[in-house]
């Protein structure tokens, strides 16, 4: 299925080369985590996914879903 | 068509009563807003909203009729107004206010900009 | 009339309750754009050099933005400043909430204080009405506990801030408290204005603020506020706020845990974002105007007492929780909730007491100089060393000082685990493997503290392709590789100008931050407000300008300042971390002071660490340049 994957400034302030958004081919059984190594993003700097407007963790799988964002972040406090 | 206040949802930040006086006043005052929002902190640590709800007792106050009723949203006519302050006590809200630089009373237009900004929906247009 | 601005400097010498109103200089306005700007610019103006922090000389300053309390995303901040009682040098620290806006709508951008009142005071300011009240009654009452009699007393419109009994004991890391639990927590602000004593500011204001294009003003601002309802950070950052990035900052191996010994604590789930939301919270909090309020105000029930507390926010998390090893989210809640009331800064406390713990372990501080036996762990030690400090009590009097004080009179190797840069306790993220932030925190121009730069990412996506395997299987502690120490400066000093930009303009950064808000809203913004087009770039240049102003300031207070106080403490040379993601690491003499030689040559700092003549002139600092040529401390070259 063809999931939109959109990828936070706060990433790609830190690997530049990544796209701002990206459309790929990807089973639901795959995890965010794998989704995230499909394009190109370390999953280390992503902080949370946001799926369809709700939080997700990185061990879940992209499922149902049509729009996938992952956000890293600029500091805590 | 009804303003109401979902004050569960709020986070008191405050920007329904900055976006009201800067529509109806063109002011950045949030003192001349015609809503207020009440924190009660430390204990039980929620907000309050009161709001008009165009029930009219301010416009059976008025002692010269200048507040009237269009559509039904009650607007002060501030030609009208002789600032005798009647509207503000009788208010059963609270949410009619009294201003220094103002020659008439504060009194909500249901000009809904409050709820086009309200972040938390705490402020919602219900349609009749 | 300045559009942005109230456009009046209220000043109060307190020793001869004289009050003088002052148009806000144009020039000031320009050339340093507002809060920290305004700040800076003023203590090296008229601080008396070499004054006494806790003396009635040294100036106590409150500071909003010309952005602050306009109808736009999140415009409630106000700045604060002083020469800091816990580092000597520099210092500011900020809050959100409501007061700066408040003050603004009073007709000031900025009050500062001077002199000592006579007696115990409470400064209330009506729009241009100002008294200064007796309240002895006050004296001794707790942050929470006065504003609450305040905002009975005086009425719900009035904004309040107020000390708690650590301010006015002189506790070198007491803040001020404002709306219930927004703290300018750093650098001793509220030790400076307990010096002077002022037991609390109440403000209320009914004017309007002058803005260049009303019309404009009200569209900008009503679409900078649909355009970040469409951020999906709304709904997901938003619910659980700063404590969101708790369980990362430990998958990363940068959780400080047991006082700095390691990086990462398996625990970190019972005190996370999601920990706040199931046990704690009543209702999210928000600052002024603020779209996404990351405040959690909630209620913590634990064995010492159930107590309404705003947090704790992830800082509060780091320092007070894994630090002192407290497991449990309700725990570190009332421990947030004793530092709030007491009036100290949730970040050094926890250094404090972790420090002060480990001492005890090592057999450094005994029993009977603590008055307690205490352990990492255990909420009542904690509790112990909180109630001791704010009343200078046993032990309290020596850890008032704050950790670099303390560990210099304790001695026997202490120093080594005083976690701090130039004195001032270090904050919630460890980087013995994460060079670039490392810096942040060395150069951080009033100590150890993270809003001045962030780049733990750069430094993560520095190591090495092989992060992407990193986190493959979730539960696996597999090993960072070291982190590139070279070519770690420009991100620093590009983080160094973007983040106190916001302090400038008196708004939070957290929107454009973490949900990506562009910057063309606050460029667009900026312009119907002031009326003045000024670029994204122009402003980053005033915030640079003010960088080096603050070094320079820090270098006139302090004999010798330079180089040598930007290292971090030995622990994090000598000990590398015995587990988790960094296993293993930690960063060298030689590797900070390759780190401290590329900053310093960027900046145009000799390497001393000091700018040089041709910096500050060319920042537009010519009369700086030549005020620090007199006290012969700016940088050679």
């Amino acid at each position: 299925m063809a999931v939109s994957i959109h990828i936070a400034d706060t990433i790609r302030s830190v690997v530049p080369a990544l796209p701002k958004q990206v459309t790929v081919e990807i089973s639901k059984e795959k995890t965010l985590h794998e989704a995230a190594l499909e394009v190109g993003v370390p999953p280390v700097l992503i902080v949370f996914a946001i799926v369809d407007g709700v939080r997700k963790a990185l061990d879940e799988p992209v499922g149902e879903s049509a729009q996938v964002h992952f956000y890293g972040t600029m500091a805590g406090g | 068509m009804k303003l109401i206040a979902k004050s569960e949802h709020c986070s008191g930040c405050g920007a329904c009563k900055l976006v009201c006086g800067l529509t109806n006043f063109g002011q950045v005052n949030p003192a001349m807003a015609a809503l207020s929002i009440h924190g009660r902190f430390p204990a039980p640590g929620v907000y309050e909203i009161r709001l008009c709800d165009q029930c009219g007792v301010c416009a059976e106050a008025c002692p010269v009729e200048a507040i009237e009723e269009e559509n039904g949203i009650f607007l002060v006519d501030t030609d009208a107004c002789i600032t005798c302050g009647e509207c503000v006590d009788a208010c059963p809200h609270g949410v009619m206010f009294e201003h220094a630089r103002l020659d008439a009373p504060i009194k909500c237009t249901l000009c809904k900009a409050c709820a086009a900004v309200c972040p938390r929906d705490a402020l919602v247009i219900a349609e009749d | 009339m300045l559009p942005g601005y109230a456009g009046t400097i209220l000043r109060i010498d307190l020793t001869q309750d004289k009050i003088a109103k002052q148009p806000l200089p144009a020039e000031m306005a320009h050339s340093f754009i507002g809060g920290r700007g305004f700040v800076a610019k003023t203590l090296f103006d008229e601080l008396p050099p070499q004054a006494d922090p806790l003396g009635p000389e040294n100036l106590f300053i409150a500071a909003s933005g010309p952005m602050s309390g306009h109808f736009m995303p999140a415009s409630g901040k106000t700045h604060f400043g002083c020469k800091s009682p816990a580092t000597g040098g520099y210092g500011d620290s900020n809050l959100g909430g409501h007061f700066g806006p408040s003050l603004k709508y009073a007709g000031y951008d900025m009050l500062i204080l001077t002199g000592r009142a006579p007696q115990a005071s409470l400064l209330v300011i009506e729009d241009e009405r100002i008294a200064l009240k007796p309240a002895g009654d006050l004296w001794g009452m707790g942050s929470i506990a006065t504003e609450a009699r305040l905002k009975a007393e005086l009425g719900d419109a009035y904004q309040i801030l107020t000390i708690g009994p650590a301010g006015e004991n002189g506790v070198v890391y007491a803040c001020i408290t404002h709306d219930f639990g927004r703290q300018a927590g750093r650098v001793g602000i509220g030790a400076v204005l307990g010096s002077k004593n002022i037991k609390a500011i109440a403000v209320k204001g009914t004017g309007s603020i002058p803005v260049a294009d009303p019309k404009a003003a009200l569209t900008e601002g009503l679409n900078a506020f649909q355009a970040i309802r469409t951020k999906p950070g709304f709904t997901g950052w938003t619910p659980e706020g700063t404590a969101g990035i708790t369980d990362w900052i430990n998958r990363v191996g940068a959780f400080p845990t047991r006082n700095f010994q390691t990086s990462y604590w398996d625990q970190h789930t019972q005190i996370n974002g999601a920990a706040i939301l199931r046990e704690l919270k009543i209702t999210d909090k928000g600052c002024y105007c603020c779209p996404t309020p990351c405040g959690k105000y909630g209620k913590a029930r634990t064995g010492l007492g159930d107590v309404y507390v705003e947090g704790p926010e992830f800082e509060t998390i780091s320092l007070l929780g894994s630090n002192c090893l407290i497991g449990e989210i309700s725990e570190i809640a009332y421990a947030n909730y004793v530092c709030d009331e007491l009036g100290l800064d949730t970040i050094s406390a926890g250094v404090v007491c972790s420090w002060a713990i480990e001492c005890y372990e090592k057999g450094l501080l005994d029993r009977e100089t603590i008055g307690r036996d205490v352990q990492f762990g255990d909420l009542a030690s904690v509790v112990h060393l909180l109630e001791c400090i704010s009343r200078r009590e046993g032990i309290g009097d020596l850890l008032a000082h704050g950790v670099k004080t303390a560990a210099q009179k304790v001695g026997q190797g202490s120093e080594a685990f005083a976690i701090h840069v130039k004195g001032l306790e270090w904050s919630g993220y460890e980087c013995r493997n994460a060079p670039g932030m490392m810096l942040a925190y060395m150069t951080s121009d009033i100590g150890a503290h993270h809003a001045r730069a962030w780049v733990l990412g750069h430094d993560l996506a520095g190591s090495s392709g092989s992060v992407h395997d990193l986190i493959a299987s979730k539960g696996k502690r597999e090993r960072l590789p070291k982190s590139e120490v070279t070519g770690r400066a420009a991100n620093v000093i590009a983080s160094q100008h973007l983040r106190p930009l916001f302090d400038l303009l008196g708004i939070c950064r957290l929107q454009f931050m973490e949900l990506g808000f562009e910057v063309e809203h606050y460029e667009r913004l900026f312009a119907v407000i002031t009326g003045n087009p000024l670029s994204w770039d122009d402003m980053l240049a005033v915030s640079e300008k003010v960088w080096h102003l603050t070094r320079s300031i820090s270098a006139r207070e302090l004999q010798g300042f330079g180089r040598a106080w930007d290292y971090p403490p030995e622990r994090f040379m000598a000990e590398p971390i015995p587990d988790g993601p960094n296993e293993g690491h930690c960063i060298s003499r030689a590797e900070i002071d390759i780190l401290l030689d590329e900053y310093y040559d960027l900046r145009g700092w000799d390497r001393n660490g000091l700018p040089t003549a041709a910096t500050l002139e060319r920042c537009g600092l010519k009369a700086v340049a030549r005020t620090m040529a007199t006290w012969a401390c700016h940088g050679d070259g």
